[in-house]
């Protein structure tokens, strides 16, 4: 049965994109076939941070409209080949996304694959209530701090009310992945630790993905977090989520990268 | 509790005013208008008025000939209902809906917040009324935003209020089983009762029933109201937040008693 994962937020810069690309190349590592597709029209981001900027010919706008097959879009990840990248469109706005159109490509997604993973862009219009409308799981990203959180659950309501599974009188799938955690800061006080945070928003724990140099070092080089660096601390924080998000119970603790000496060794090495 | 009080009161509350209907043809209207005017200039002066054009049947434009017609002639025109509300606009005066005639048996046995007709005032009612249509039944006095029926029955939420969510319920309680958050709004015709913490804005007794209360069992709120009265984050003090409360009114200040 396939699964339509939308990530979202509410606010900006908290992490989609980069959790996108992390959690569908986990996935795919596990043996699922897996494409990530970005609603971001007029900014897409998503082909940068997998790596595949160069590639793209046809973006989703094209398939939404009927201008390009669904196999001409899909771009191949070089690292694994069950990983497929459906970008934007850099150069329309998020007016060119209907409701139809979107579903028939996600309909059409449905069929390939065994997880479609959305990624959402920021806000609360258009492109993003068409990113979440057909989901059947939802991964809230959220950053430590108030603004992020009070976002992430205006996006709960709505993933609550505007979405076809709602709407239908079923019930959305939420999991919040905390990311850009720092549990030094967090136990100073200077920003909200986890349990606040599941306090404030009370949906289940995906993650806790801590703050990590590895997170900008993997995106500069167009390379998914968890395929960059298997060890290092984000990669397994991330790996971990994807795990749990296949049903798998992992026991939730908060990778650092400041172990031990070991970790950190491995960790160079691969980078 | 010493503070600066920064409350600011809003009440939803009835006024009976005088509805004046033009009727057709306009300018056979008017003459009698300036007629009674030549007998008495200061007949409408200080006299709040509603122009009520339902019958008529006018256009936007028209209706701003009409209203600019009787401004000119020293008429305060407070409102107007009998047109679309979309035609709202800075031009035009407030739209009014939801007008209900007034008999005086039910505005004297009715809530107490609807002042009765003072025998001057009906007079003078009566006055215009046989100026301008000839016979009493022509002048209709009607309630302005009438309050609603009231059912008390409580509503139930059983799922936490997120931001941007609003509940409304004008007709009884409000019982949110869950949390409030910073950015929702719960707003109740009697008292709310939120067994979670409360981030966001609570207004209990919005139609100014002042014996409402707020209960919850965390108090974080951005703001709290009873009755009307106000009562923001700055002003709740340091020993009740994050604890068990509930809040009232006392004195038209709003009290806040730990639970526990």
């Amino acid at each position: 049965m396939p699964k339509i994962l939308v990530v979202t937020s509410g606010k900006g810069g908290v992490g989609k994109t980069t959790s996108t690309a992390a959690l569908g190349a986990a996935l795919a590592q596990s043996n699922h076939k897996v494409a990530v597709v970005d609603f971001d029209v007029g900014l897409r981001n998503l082909d940068l941070v997998m790596g595949a900027e160069r590639r793209v010919v046809y973006d989703l706008i094209n398939v939404a409209q009927g201008d390009a097959k669904l196999h001409q879009a899909l771009i191949r990840d070089k690292r694994l080949d069950n990983l497929y990248l459906l970008a934007a469109s850099q150069t329309r706005d998020k007016d060119a996304l209907t409701e139809d159109g979107v579903r028939r490509v996600i309909d059409e997604l449905r069929e390939r694959f065994d997880w479609i993973v959305c990624d959402s862009p920021a806000g609360i219009e258009r492109g993003a209530t068409l990113a979440m409308r057909f989901a059947d799981v939802a991964v809230v990203v959220a950053n430590p701090e108030v603004s992020s959180v009070r976002d992430s659950d205006r996006i709960i309501g709505l993933l609550d009310a505007k979405t076809e599974i709602a709407e239908n009188g079923g019930r959305m799938e939420k999991h919040l992945l905390l990311t850009r955690y720092d549990a030094g800061r967090a136990a100073r006080g200077e920003m909200l630790n986890v349990e606040d945070v599941l306090e404030i928003l009370s949906i289940p724990l995906l993650g806790v993905i801590p703050e990590s140099e590895e997170v900008l070092r993997a995106s500069n080089v167009g390379t998914p977090v968890t395929l960059h660096s298997g060890v290092s601390a984000p990669s397994r924080a991330y790996a971990d989520a994807a795990r749990r998000l296949c049903g798998v119970e992992v026991p939730m603790e908060i990778p650092s990268d400041k172990k031990g000496l070991l970790v950190r060794l491995f960790g160079r090495r691969a980078a | 509790m010493t503070h600066t009080s920064t409350h600011i009161r809003f009440r939803g509350r009835s006024f009976p005013v005088l509805a004046l209907e033009p009727e057709a043809p306009i300018a056979g209207w008017f003459e009698r208008i300036d007629a009674c005017l030549e007998r008495s200039p200061a007949f409408f002066s200080r006299k709040a008025i509603v122009i009520d054009v339902a019958k008529l049947g006018l256009d936007r434009d028209s209706v701003a000939e009409l209203v600019d017609q009787l401004s000119g002639r020293g008429v305060r025109i407070m409102g107007l209902t009998g047109v679309e509300p979309s035609w709202a606009c800075d031009e035009l005066p407030p739209i009014l809906t939801n007008g209900r005639s007034i008999s005086p048996d039910i505005v004297a046995a009715g809530d107490e917040e609807v002042a009765p007709l003072t025998p001057g005032e009906r007079a003078a009612f009566e006055e215009i009324a046989q100026t301008l249509g000839g016979g009493g039944g022509n002048a209709e006095e009607q309630l302005v935003d009438p309050v609603p029926e009231r059912n008390a029955s409580p509503l139930v939420v059983e799922t936490p209020v997120r931001s941007g969510q609003s509940i409304f319920h004008p007709d009884g309680d409000v019982i949110v089983i869950g949390s409030v958050s910073s950015g929702a709004d719960v707003v109740a015709g009697g008292s709310v009762h939120v067994y979670g913490t409360v981030r966001g804005r609570i207004m209990a007794g919005a139609y100014g029933e002042t014996r409402a209360r707020i209960f919850c069992r965390r108090l974080e709120a951005e703001l709290l109201a009873v009755g009307g009265y106000y009562m923001t984050a700055d002003e709740i003090r340091d020993e009740v937040r994050g604890r068990a409360v509930h809040a009232r009114l006392e004195d038209e200040t709003i009290k806040i008693t730990k639970l526990d």
